[in-house]
């Protein structure tokens, strides 16, 4: 919504304009200070919804490390499965790599089809509610922040048992990576939050269309193949047009070799995720103003 | 019971009460038009499927037009109206939830709404993880509404209701919930959509009170309702809506007599100097 208010000198005379937005966009600025003020919304929208599926329960907590970890399982039998280890003790770092990419690439997952259904199962607030929807969506993420956040040492404790490490300071420079990627699922999830609108059967495809860009994206294997000097580093530029090849590239070479990512990781990460997060978040305004009447 | 304007001269468009200053609401040529879909569940296998055939499924629905009107500090305003009059339509204009496709909205202070009544946000959270939730979107800090959380248990007598899911709540309850977190929120507008009709006949007296309480700190008040004794009873002025046209605006009787004459005699036979 188009809302301008005077200096809130006091509450009562706060004045909120609404009109016609200029190609449906609302004034981004005051739309921006909207989405400040109302954080704590988004912010207790998402405990609730933690709360509400009791992953703030013992036996909560447990399953959502339970569940990423079973998956890195069934991945990792698959791996063994496709490329037996040449040498004992290799099976170890396969597991640790699988898991390492797995939970971020999850978190992604999870953020793009709760995202999705942000604002249609949103219902009842959007329709009676006057606050900025993109809230919505970021909860969403902001939620599944919180459901990655306990499967970290679960990652950190596998690499120390079943590897030898490298164990560095640049792995703190993961949280680079790690930040790339909650820019890139806020903007992910609310392209597709706003998409669902529309199309209500777009949540269908979507766990395909992930999965898919999941075994395309260095999260079951390490990019290293495909980098310049790498066997088949002509591919190299194909892949850079995949944002995840160097946000998960980024995150494993950190994490799991402790060593610093290549400038072009750093770089065409950070590209990719501003440009996705601000295409989606704009295709959002642009369109919020029609989910009350489209729900 | 708010002072009846029978006594008054009816003046249209300059209300009584409390003169200058700006008015809390001003609407200017508001038009909504907005396009929405009849398709039951718009999907991509659909739209897909209609791409060769041409045909769209995509109305435009004329829902207001060049509706303009001023609420003065201290109305409380009744808007009546046949179903699908517009009604709903411009209190969620007001409120900020639907866009204006052209004219202007000044509203000066906070807005508690409570349309088209229920609180059910989440039926799995609790009556006070709700409330919370409404108060926040609503954009009140947390410690205010935690502040507020006890009242509005109280006053929607609904016990220890208040920390169950809502999914256990009877209807009544849900609605009584929703008048209290609407009436205990501090609005400077409130906004009520036929929430007369919540609850029992006890509640609906404890609730008039209430709103009499609250227009004495409100700036302004807004009562949709279907029940035209309640609108004669609580408001000092009064729109009349159809078809998404402003028909009327003059005190509470002019309007009500005008909208049931017009019921009688039908549309049809219908004209401006009838009234």
């Amino acid at each position: 919504m188009a809302q301008e208010s005077t200096t809130p000198a006091s509450k009562r005379d706060e004045l909120h304009v609404y009109e016609a937005g200029r190609h449906g966009l609302p004034k981004i600025g005051k739309y921006c200070r909207e989405l400040v003020e109302r954080w704590p919304f988004a912010a207790e929208f998402s405990r609730s919804s933690i709360r509400s599926a009791s992953t703030d329960t013992i036996f909560g907590q447990l399953w959502l490390i339970l569940n990423p970890t079973l998956l890195a399982v069934v991945y990792f039998i698959l791996v063994i499965i496709l490329a037996p280890p040449k040498e004992p003790g290799q099976g170890g770092q396969t597991l640790v790599t699988i898991c390492c990419g797995l939970f971020l690439f999850t978190m992604f997952q999870g953020s793009a089809s709760s995202g999705a259904q942000s604002v249609t199962g949103g219902g009842s607030l959007i329709s009676r509610m006057a606050f900025p929807r993109l809230l919505m969506p970021l909860a969403a993420v902001r939620t599944n922040i919180y459901r990655f956040l306990p499967t970290f040492p679960v990652f950190l404790v596998l690499k120390l048992v079943l590897t030898k490490g490298p164990w560095g300071w640049e792995m703190i420079l993961s949280v680079y990576f790690f930040v790339l990627m909650v820019i890139f699922s806020a903007g992910f999830a609310a392209f597709m939050g706003a998409l669902q609108v529309y199309f209500r059967d777009a949540s269908s495809f979507l766990p395909y269309f992930l999965r898919i860009w999941m075994y395309l994206s260095p999260v079951l294997w390490a990019p290293d193949a495909f980098m310049p000097s790498g066997s088949r580093g002509n591919l190299y530029p194909l892949m850079l047009a995949n944002p995840m090849f160097s946000i998960c590239g980024g995150w494993g070479d950190t994490l799991l070799k402790a060593q610093v990512p290549p400038l072009s990781f750093w770089l065409i990460g950070l590209g990719w995720s501003v440009l996705v997060f601000v295409i989606g978040s704009l295709f959002f305004m642009a369109r919020e103003r029609d989910f009350s009447v489209r729900l | 019971m708010i002072s009846l304007s029978d006594s008054e001269q009816p003046t249209p468009q300059t209300p009584p009460k409390k003169p200058g200053g700006p008015p809390a609401v001003s609407v200017q040529n508001l038009t909504v038009t907005y396009r929405t879909t009849f398709e039951k569940v718009p999907t991509l296998r659909s739209a897909v499927v209609r791409l060769g055939s041409g045909k769209r499924t995509v109305k435009e629905v004329h829902a207001l037009q060049e509706v303009s009107f001023d609420v003065p500090v201290g109305t409380s305003l009744g808007v009546i109206g046949a179903n699908g009059a517009g009604k709903s339509t411009l209190m969620r204009a007001v409120a900020g939830i639907l866009a204006p496709s052209s004219g202007r909205i000044e509203v000066r202070g906070r807005i508690s709404s409570l349309l088209a009544l229920g609180v059910g946000f989440n039926y799995k959270l609790t009556g006070r993880e709700n409330v919370l939730l409404g108060g926040l979107a609503m954009g009140m800090t947390r410690a205010q509404v935690i502040e507020r959380a006890e009242a509005i248990a109280e006053f929607a007598d609904i016990g220890e209701f208040m920390d169950m899911p809502l999914n256990t709540y009877s209807s009544g309850m849900g609605a009584r919930l929703a008048f209290s977190i609407g009436v205990h929120m501090d609005p400077d507008i409130l906004m009520i959509d036929e929430a007369l009709s919540a609850g029992d006949a006890e509640f609906k007296v404890k609730a008039a009170k209430k709103m009499e309480e609250l227009m004495e700190s409100a700036r302004a008040m807004f009562l949709v309702s279907h029940s035209l004794a309640s609108i004669r009873d609580m408001c000092d002025d009064c729109l009349w809506i159809h078809k998404g046209k402003l028909m009327l605006h003059a005190d509470p009787q002019t309007c009500i007599d005008a909208y049931t004459k017009f019921l009688k005699v039908g549309e049809n036979a219908f004209t401006m100097e009838d009234m």
